[in-house]
């Protein structure tokens, strides 16, 4: 099997939204060249303050003047802190808890209320998102599937009912892991955006009403806020990664410095690095369901990030690739074992039913060949 | 009485999901088409629509095996198309369950297949996907890749004598623009046939299936943008439909709130 | 021929295991016997007559009283009389004619429509007003009304399922009719289990 990957990192053909130019570079790479040359950033700072300043409260006023969804990751951390002590401004920080907690993602999370800021916490209805994970994972193959939902819908409603339009996001993806190129221009979090972008794998909220007698009701806040009401509070939602040049890297060091605690033991599992993707025990199996999906994990991603951002080079990034990426995630899956309560055997078939039989090797029976680790066999070579 | 069916049209390339803008050739990649089945069953669409766009072009057929794993998921009529050729191919995927094929390419050339395929198998299986291009001159014609110009109303009058069961008519130049049905061309179109039409190409908002519904007598509407990128699902395309008064099926157990 | 993996996988739904099989002694074996069926109907009846079927499966239903589903095609069969391409003898089961569908109206009757009961007393009646998949573009009119159990509105009424004694048959698709489908082929098979 032939799979064409970028001249310049290591994204493959088969992920979403990714497409080349007649150079054979991708739309991940061609951005990251304009954040390198094609973008006036002190332009897009000075755009940033002007619409920030808008909002910003007077020194003898009180209440939240922009508000920021946050789980603990380093992004939102470092959201958190740029508005609070680089701008200046007051906000109010809204939690859309992760499936299953990380003890460290939950100090992170704990450590950005003592970074100064005030944090709502929402801890929502264990019973239903639980029926929605399980469903989201056997019907799209993604348990993360209701978290993509509610760390967009919960803030905007929050922002909506607190008043506070100003939002701010953080990346673009579609900037940093290579959309369309029409979608790196959108500066806005728009609700558009999330049925394009937001992951939600064709499925929409409403398609999981019934689901193990789940009600609208139910699932109230993952309904988007009517456009009404999103016109009357003026919601703004701003990617900071549009106004100000993103380098994970860099920003980390920046909150680590503010408490922020990366993983000491090892990389999190499905990549080499230790600190993205801290707070969810589940992340493993999302990122495995990706690689058997696309043939691609997490552990490619962040090397292509690397590579563009002259960490690595595409060899470096090719033997980390080889290492990382598509091992089975036993942390991951013993953790949904535990949360979901279904069998391994349950969970495994689910897995292979996603697995693309185009991209790795079947056995003569027609099942998915495996090597000595348990993993499986790819049949295109990484890297093209 | 028939209700008006509104089918999700899933193109594949080989090895995955993708879609076609103008029926340009570079694709933009969706993801996996087992996901999208089980999402559309869910959803107890009316029936679904595979379609290996590339499979003539490479000389290929459709992969069995991805057919099959979709086909697993559908409780639902499923039509397959792509790289039809020859009767085994038809018996091919019909008996890994599907419920109609699409034939294109070889009818351009082999229009008698169709009276052959129909004995063997059945008019009923047996559906023609038309793609038709508006150029310059403000004219319709038969959109294929093999560098034939052939107007469209001729084609259709050539192609109504032989036995079939439906035409799938898409816009080449509304494909993946999410703007608005050809409202012009689907007149043109279910003025010379007699058999069921399914209309592709162009729905992006639940106005313009009002639209089609509205302004011509067609029974059946296909899409894929729509549910791909946008906020609306079946559901709400149907409910639009039947806003304007025509029947919809519509398997309602639970309050939604509006979209 | 015909969409026998579909009725597979429906009946796999429900629980029950099934056979793909044209040989006899399997046949004779079965509780249930299911003809699907999508084509001609003269093709349908050539294979069933050089296969020897057509008299094996008339033994098994009319003398043995097996329990008998007709899907579509499978249907039509069960008639004494069809036309399709040219006038042929069907099963005999039934008598009437399968007449082609002569209509203003688009053909085949192709889509969802919803059945209406003709026999309040029959375990088709509960599904009445509910969307059923047809394709098709010949009819069955059995000679005698009294074993019309549903109806469909398509330029006119035109039958949808009938009943004789072990014999049920549907011009729709039940196994591709979703949860009522379903819900139609698990009422019947439970009448015999």
């Amino acid at each position: 099997m032939e799979i064409r990957f970028c001249n310049v990192c290591l994204y493959p053909e088969t992920k979403p939204d990714l497409h080349f130019n007649d150079y054979g570079k991708c739309s991940a790479c061609i951005a990251a060249s304009q954040k390198d040359e094609g973008i006036d950033w002190d332009q897009r700072e000075k755009d940033f303050f002007e619409i920030i300043n808008k909002f910003k409260l007077k020194d003898n006023e009180i209440g939240y003047d922009c508000l920021i969804p946050v789980s603990g990751g380093k992004d939102s951390t470092y959201q958190a802190y740029f508005m609070k002590h680089v701008c200046g401004m007051n906000p109010l920080c809204v939690c859309f808890e992760t499936t299953k907690v990380t003890e460290i993602g939950q100090r992170n999370l704990d450590n950005i209320s003592k970074m100064g800021i005030d944090v709502i916490h929402f801890k929502k209805n264990y019973n239903a998102y639980r029926s929605m994970v399980k469903e989201g994972f056997i019907r799209v193959g993604d348990e993360m599937w209701p978290n993509h939902i509610g760390i967009f819908t919960v803030p905007i409603m929050v922002a909506v009912k607190f008043n506070v339009p100003l939002i701010i996001w953080g990346e673009n993806p579609q900037q940093e892991y290579g959309g369309p190129l029409e979608s790196i221009e959108k500066n806005k979090l728009t609700r558009e955006w999330l049925e394009e972008f937001g992951g939600l794998l064709g499925n929409r909220i409403q398609d999981m009403v019934g689901v193990e007698g789940l009600t609208s009701k139910d699932l109230t806040p993952y309904f988007y806020p009517s456009d009404g009401d999103l016109e009357k509070t003026g919601i703004t939602s701003l990617f900071l990664g549009h106004y100000f040049f993103w380098d994970a890297r860099k920003q980390l060091e920046i909150i680590k410095e503010h408490g922020f605690e990366v993983k000491e033991d090892g990389p999190v599992e499905g990549t080499y690095t230790n600190y993205e993707n801290l707070d969810e025990q589940l992340v493993g199996l999302h990122d495995y369901l990706k690689f058997v999906k696309y043939g691609f994990g997490r552990a490619t991603d962040h090397v292509c990030i690397d590579i563009r951002n002259k960490r690595l080079t595409r060899e470096q990034g090719l033997e980390l690739v080889r290492k990382y990426d598509g091992n089975y995630p036993h942390y991951a899956v013993n953790s949904f074992i535990e949360y979901s309560g279904m069998s391994k055997e349950e969970i495994d078939q689910i897995i292979d039913s996603y697995t693309n039989p185009v991209l790795f090797e079947l056995n003569d029976d027609g099942s998915f060949a495996r090597d000595e680790e348990g993993n499986l066999v790819r049949n295109y070579t990484i890297g093209g | 009485m028939l209700k008006c069916r509104v089918i999700p049209v899933l193109t594949f390339n080989g090895f995955a999901l993708v879609k076609t803008k103008k029926f340009a050739r570079n694709a933009r990649m969706v993801g996996n088409p087992v996901q999208a089945a089980k999402v559309y069953n869910a959803r107890n669409v009316d029936e679904l629509v595979f379609l290996d766009i590339y499979a003539s072009d490479n000389n290929r057929k459709m992969n069995l095996q991805m057919a099959r794993s979709i086909i697993k998921e559908c409780f639902m009529p499923v039509a397959l198309g792509g790289g039809i050729n020859s009767i085994d191919d038809i018996h091919d995927l019909l008996a890994i369950g599907a419920d109609k094929v699409v034939l294109k390419s070889k009818i351009i050339d082999e229009p008698e297949f169709l009276n052959e395929a129909s004995n063997v198998f059945g008019n009923q299986c047996i559906s023609i996907a038309i793609d038709a291009i508006k150029e310059g001159d403000g004219l319709y014609y038969l959109y294929n890749r093999k560098q034939k110009k052939i107007l469209l109303q001729e084609f259709l009058w050539k192609i109504k004598g032989y036995s079939f069961g439906e035409i799938i008519l898409t816009s080449v130049n509304n494909d993946g623009m999410m703007n608005g049905f050809d409202i012009e061309l689907v007149k043109i179109v279910e003025n010379i046939v007699t058999v069921p039409i399914v209309v592709s190409g162009g729905g992006g908002e639940p106005k313009h299936f009002k639209e089609l519904f509205l302004e011509t007598n067609i029974e059946a509407v296909g899409a894929a943008s729509i549910f791909h990128f946008t906020r609306y699902t079946p559901r709400d395309l149907k409910l639009a439909i039947q806003e304007i008064g025509r029947a919809v099926r519509l398997v309602e157990k639970d309050f939604i709130p509006l979209n | 021929m015909g969409n026998v993996t579909s009725v597979e996988k429906a009946l796999k739904k429900i629980g029950v295991s099934s056979t793909i099989t044209d040989n006899q002694d399997e046949i004779a074996k079965a509780d249930f016997i299911i003809l699907p069926g999508v084509g001609a109907f003269k093709k349908g009846m050539e294979n069933l007559q050089t296969s020897g079927l057509a008299d094996f499966l008339t033994e098994q239903v009319i003398e043995k009283k097996k329990p008998f589903i007709g899907i579509c095609l499978g249907m039509q069969l069960v008639a004494s009389d069809g036309n399709e391409p040219k006038p042929i003898k069907g099963l005999g089961w039934i008598d009437g004619d399968v007449i082609k569908i002569k209509s203003n109206l688009r053909v085949p009757h192709l889509g969802w429509n919803e059945v209406i009961s003709k026999n309040e007393n029959s375990l088709f009646h509960d599904f009445q007003k509910q969307d059923f998949y047809f394709i098709h573009s010949y009819h069955f009119k059995p000679q005698d009304p009294k074993y019309v159990m549903l109806s469909v509105e398509y330029d006119g009424e035109k039958v949808a399922a009938i009943h004789k004694n072990n014999i049920y048959a549907v011009q729709f698709h039940p196994e591709k009719s979703q949860d009522f489908g379903i819900a139609l082929l698990k009422k019947i098979l439970d009448q015999h289990a």
